[in-house]
């Protein structure tokens, strides 16, 4: 009973900021700016620009709110437009390039076991090259797939999969050296 | 390429992590979407300013339309009354003339039926000659008289009244000639006022109005057009 009343409220609050009510704009925003700041944030490493870009992604979602089907879960459709909002910006103001790589190989990180807190893992993920983050957010963290990835990123499947397997392997260097850094080693 | 141990923990971790934006970026979305809500009715007003101006525009046209369509109606009226007023005139004269004849008539009968009293009083003198002779005398004397005044009346009205001819009296009501002839007159000295005024006033009256009519109507649409202009220059600018 609690869950459909939550979703009946949230469904309320949806409509009420649908007609530009800002009360009900400003609750979709305390709700979800944190998360969405977030993942912003596995994207881009500056936090004010990280900010920015998530500001931007609001408005496209205030401004689209009356597009939304209410098929999906709403944070889940929040959290599309961030990423792909993210993805928008590398690509332009970046302008990172893929190089066409369809020779990929499996890397594991399964002989990896160690925990890492989540400002380690960031650390980890701000060194990898702008393509190789992309692709390793998109595939280990949102979940798409390399299809869905290369339609997105307006690549090769294959060169997905290579980002990906290039992404792992640099990671798990990376790993491996601050293990070592942490045993105290190096 | 199955995730394994460690993409599981970063993927939790990063999920479960939240980081509290900054107190002035609600502000800055709030003034973003106000601006945004701002375009969007100026958006609307200049499209409704630009349906405006449109139908401002056909509605100038139309009026402009009507106007010198509303010349032509008026010059063919003018046309039309001035054909009137001839056939009217036509109608005068011949009425005129019909009365004028009318008038031949009656006075020519009136004449004929005084010559039948005087011939009738001829007769009556010759029978009752003897009777009273200085009688006849004063009599034959203003019967002469008459018949001199007759003869004149005859003479000038050109009219020759043979003995064998037969007039037939007509009875006319002088009360309705008197009418009939007082009405002519009355529509004779309108008609040649209006003949007189309406070509000139018309044309005077219709050329000034249509004139100033342009004239303000041109100067309005200058205005719109200008505060038209300057709206979207100022839309543009701050765009």
């Amino acid at each position: 009973m609690k869950v459909i009343n939550l979703h009946q409220e949230e469904q309320k609050v949806i409509e009420l900021a649908v007609e530009n009510n800002r009360h009900a704009q400003h609750e979709i925003y305390t709700k979800f700016s944190p998360k969405m700041l977030s993942v912003c944030r596995q994207y881009i490493k500056d936090i004010h620009q990280a900010e920015d870009i998530m500001i931007t992604a609001f408005m496209k979602v205030f401004t689209n709110l009356k597009n939304f089907e209410h098929k999906g879960s709403f944070e889940g459709w929040i959290r599309r437009i961030m990423v792909n909002e993210c993805i928008s910006f590398i690509r332009v103001q970046k302008k990172v390039k893929f190089i066409e790589d369809e020779n990929y190989f499996e890397e594991s990180f399964n002989n990896i076991e160690s925990q890492f807190s989540v400002e380690d893992i960031q650390f980890l993920i701000d060194n990898l090259p702008d393509g190789y983050k992309m692709v390793f957010n998109l595939y280990c963290i949102e979940g798409y797939k390399h299809q869905e990835i290369a339609t997105m990123l307006g690549i090769n499947e294959g060169t997905s999969k290579s980002q990906l397997s290039h992404a792992r392997k640099m990671l798990k260097d990376q790993v491996n050296k601050l293990k070592n850094y942490s045993n105290g080693t190096e | 390429m199955a995730q394994n141990k460690l993409e599981k923990q970063i993927k939790e971790q990063l999920n479960a992590r939240e980081i509290k934006p900054t107190e002035m970026a609600w502000d800055r979305l709030d003034a973003m979407l106000s601006v945004a809500e701002e375009k969007k009715s100026k958006k609307g007003f200049g499209w409704m300013s630009i349906a405006a101006v449109f139908v401002g525009l056909l509605f100038g046209g139309f009026v402009l339309f009507q106007l010198n369509s509303n010349d032509v109606q008026i010059e063919n009226s003018v046309v039309n009354q001035e054909q009137n007023s001839n056939s009217n005139e036509v109608n005068t004269e011949i009425s005129n003339e019909i009365l004028q004849s009318d008038l031949e008539i009656t006075s020519s009968s009136t004449q004929v039926a005084e010559v039948k009293l005087n011939t009738n009083k001829k007769s009556i003198i010759n029978q009752n000659h003897h009777q009273s002779h200085q009688k006849s005398f004063q009599n034959d004397n203003q019967i002469l008289e008459k018949q001199e005044l007759i003869a004149d009346n005859s003479v000038s009205n050109e009219i020759k009244i043979e003995p064998n001819m037969k007039v037939v009296p007509i009875t006319v009501n002088p009360e309705l000639l008197l009418a009939v002839v007082e009405s002519n007159k009355k529509e004779k000295s309108a008609k040649s006022s209006v003949n007189v005024n309406a070509k000139s006033l018309l044309a005077q009256a219709e050329g000034e109005k249509n004139q100033n009519f342009k004239e303000t109507r041109f100067q309005k649409l200058k205005r719109n057009f200008k505060t038209v202009k300057t709206a979207v220059e100022n839309r543009n600018n701050q765009e």
